[in-house]
């Protein structure tokens, strides 16, 4: 499966990346099949992050190849703006925009970018927070919500661009303990969906429940890849058993 | 000591002459200082815009020519500028204006505080989270529109105070019209101040008009730090709602 | 012991009475004694100008040989035209070494010596759009310095005439080159430059203004009377005219009231 109805995949090919003479990613495969969800696990400065936002172009491979579907995103000549319309991305610190109203949030790049009118793209938006759970919240500010309301706005300031894949950069880990659990229950439903996602986190409990695949980097390296089962119960790769130890 | 004291009173504030030169100031200085104020500040703005986002270009022959822009209009003297527009042009034949005074000295005022301007918008600008900038080119905004609907609005609610700062600059610029030529009914609040103060060899001409540009500046100066305030507080400080 | 004090005393007096002739005309009372301090302007060729960074000029001249019968040691501050006259009566200068037209509204700020010119304003436009009367002018607009005494001639010999008050002379002549206006009126030394510098500009009419005089506060009544007899002076011993023609072009005549209000005044030698 490689584009929708069966959801878009995205494949690494050989990807490698340097920060001027640090290198950070090497020789990185790892395909993402259509509708599902792969979760990347590692140690802090191991490349996941890195490697996540190479997949909407917000870093630049330097080696090797990407592909969302049929196209080749790192070839050149590539429209980085469209890659990004069919690619959402929810972050860390959910980063709304903080002059704007949760419904503006939402609908800015429906009507910028999609060039829609406001009542349709307010009635998109609309029906985007009530999917996450935050119907009646349009008039606020992102200021007056918790982490956790944020972040929800954050994931439907992403849905509403109808993207094929979405891709979560630690999604819950600026939030209090017991936020975290509502953003997960709106990312585990995406994922029932048939969205394909690509998460980079640390709660082992849901790449255990709701992942396709696991994924251990460290290092800059891809060094295992397992179904969740597997992955935990039975890893193969001695500094992932060592990361577990730590983590579990 | 009480003798100083009435030497700076009857310099400065004698009541007659205050009396005496209000009406003019208020009928004829006012609307002007007004005008001139009003049309220099939004070249100023405007142009202020422009030329922070080109400082912040990564294209070389953007970035160059702004730098260039800026460098030289805040770096002249004033008056040089003023006549190299208001005289400068229409000796070369480019009679933008006709002979209308007050068109060039609005444009030359303009170009002057727009170089103002573009340094405060661009430290405005750059003080933008870099979060919300990716967040929003991850929607596929472009780096205009980012910049047009993100970092625009967010930058110059962030530098509302040193806006407000150079816009009294401007209304205080405004005098230097005097330099391209006035007819009578065409002084701003300064001239008429001048040559109160000439012909009644006394000072208080200009502290009739002090208090006035003092009228001017100040409630707009409390306005925009409000409007600040409310900005930064958000709409309301309820307690966070339960999840 | 009394043989040497009267040989002192004598010697004292014998000193004084050699000194004395020189003591004569003790100095007038000025705002720092021994000084004479003279505004000047410094963009008012050939009356009063600023030369290799000195001030230089027909009344620099004037005022340094007038200075020197006073007993007075010149020292000259630039000004602007506008604020002269209250600086005067505020004693920040003495006097000033350019002529001042003598208007009631200015009599009442400061006095005013006898004359050492008569005002000539002349009217200066575009040859292909001249002016050829300030009364045939109504509508168009015409120049004039801030602050000048032409301003209330102007309006009382042509009210139709819209008046711009510009800066300085350059400001005024760049508008009238660049058609911003259509007229400059100003003295008629000024005027003659102009029309040299600019081939383009043309000098019309010429339009008596008044008696041109040097400004001095009204509390400063013995300078007044130094200053007026060290005038009479030397316009009659032949100063002022070797001057003005040192200064001025031939074209340029001494103004005739000058002879009969100074009787002895030597006219120039034909040229």
């Amino acid at each position: 499966m490689t584009s929708s109805p069966g959801g878009t995949r995205v494949r690494f090919e050989q990807v490698g990346k340097a920060f001027g003479r640090v290198p950070v990613l090497h020789e990185v495969d790892l395909e993402v099949p259509g509708a599902t969800t792969t979760c990347i696990v590692g140690p802090s400065g191991s490349g996941k992050s890195t490697l996540l936002r190479c997949a909407n172009l917000m870093e630049r491979p330097e080696r090797g190849r990407i592909l969302l579907g049929e196209l080749d995103i790192t070839a050149p000549g590539v429209d980085v703006n469209a890659v990004r319309r069919r690619v959402g991305m929810v972050f860390q610190h959910f980063q709304l925009f903080t002059h704007l109203s949760v419904l503006d949030n939402v609908s800015l790049a429906l009507r910028r970018v999609r060039a829609m009118a406001r009542e349709p793209a307010e009635a998109v938006a609309r029906e985007k927070l009530r999917a996450v759970g935050l119907d009646g919240f349009e008039g606020r500010r992102p200021a007056d919500l918790s982490g956790g309301q944020q972040q929800r706005v954050a994931i439907a300031r992403s849905l509403a661009m109808e993207p094929e894949v979405m891709l979560f950069d630690e999604a819950t880990s600026a939030l209090d303990p017991e936020l975290v659990k509502g953003v997960l229950a709106v990312m585990r439903d995406l994922a029932l969906r048939g969205m394909t996602m690509l998460v980079v986190t640390h709660e082992m409990r849901f790449a255990r429940e709701v992942a396709g695949q696991v994924v251990f980097v460290d290092g800059g390296r891809v060094l295992e890849v397992a179904p969740p089962d597997e992955f935990f119960d039975r890893p193969r790769n001695p500094r992932l058993r060592h990361f577990l130890e730590q983590v579990l | 000591m009480p003798d100083g004291l009435h030497q700076i009173f009857v310099t400065f504030f004698d009541p007659a002459l205050i009396a005496k030169a209000l009406p003019e100031l208020l009928a004829v200085g006012l609307p002007n200082t007004l005008l001139l104020s009003v049309f220099a500040s939004a070249i100023g703005i405007a142009l202020g815009l422009f030329v922070a986002a080109g400082l912040m270009s990564e294209r070389l022959a953007l970035r160059l020519p702004c730098r260039g822009y800026v460098d030289v209009l805040r770096g002249l003297p004033h008056i040089l500028t003023v006549y190299l527009i208001g005289q400068g042009l229409p000796l070369a034949g480019l009679s933008v204006f006709g002979d209308n005074t007050y068109g060039y000295a609005a444009l030359a005022i303009g170009l002057i505080e727009s170089a103002y301007f573009a340094e405060i918008f661009r430290a405005g600008f750059q003080s933008v989270e870099r979060g919300q900038v990716e967040a929003a080119r991850s929607t596929g905004m472009t780096r205009g529109q980012t910049l047009r609907h993100i970092v625009v609005p967010q930058g110059v609610r962030r530098v509302l105070p040193p806006l407000t700062g150079q816009f009294i600059l401007v209304v205080k610029a405004t005098s230097l019209v005097y330099l391209l030529g006035l007819t009578a009914s065409q002084r701003e609040m300064f001239a008429i101040a001048q040559d109160g103060a000439i012909n009644n060899a006394n000072l208080t001409p200009l502290t009739a008009a002090g208090l006035i540009y003092l009228a001017l500046t100040i409630p707009t100066t409390y306005a925009v730090n409000a409007w600040d305030r409310r900005l930064r507080r958000g709409r309301s400080r309820r307690p966070l709602a339960v999840e | 012991m009394n043989l040497s004090r009267s040989l002192i005393s004598l010697g004292l007096v014998g000193t004084v009475a050699f000194l004395a002739p020189m003591a004569r005309a003790a100095a007038p009372e000025t705002n720092a004694p021994g000084e004479l301090r003279v505004a000047y302007r410094t963009d008012d060729k050939p009356v009063s100008f600023l030369q290799d960074g000195r001030p230089a000029g027909l009344l620099i001249d004037f005022t340094n040989a007038i200075a020197a019968r006073l007993g007075l040691h010149v020292t000259y501050v630039s000004t602007t035209f506008a604020a002269m006259v209250p600086a005067v009566r505020n004693h920040q200068y003495d006097t000033a070494a350019f002529g001042v037209l003598v208007t009631p509204e200015r009599q009442a700020v400061v006095n005013f010596t006898t004359a050492i010119g008569y005002g000539q304003a002349q009217l200066v436009s575009r040859k292909n759009a001249p002016l050829a009367t300030l009364g045939n002018a109504a509508g168009k607009t015409v120049a004039v310095t801030t602050g000048s005494a032409l301003i209330p001639l102007l309006q009382q010999i042509a009210p139709q005439v819209t008046v711009k008050q510009f800066p300085n002379i350059a400001s005024s002549i760049n508008a009238l080159v660049s058609g911003q206006i259509d007229g400059l009126f100003t003295g008629v030394a000024t005027a003659e430059r102009v029309v040299e510098q600019h081939p383009d500009l043309a000098s019309t009419q010429t339009v008596e203004s008044g008696i041109n005089a040097l400004p001095v506060a009204k509390d400063r009544a013995e300078l007044l009377a130094a200053l007026d007899s060290a005038i009479a002076a030397a316009m009659k011993d032949g100063t002022f005219t070797r001057l003005f023609v040192k200064w001025n072009p031939p074209s340029m005549a001494i103004p005739e009231r000058l002879f009969s209000d100074y009787p002895g005044m030597p006219r120039p030698a034909a040229r």
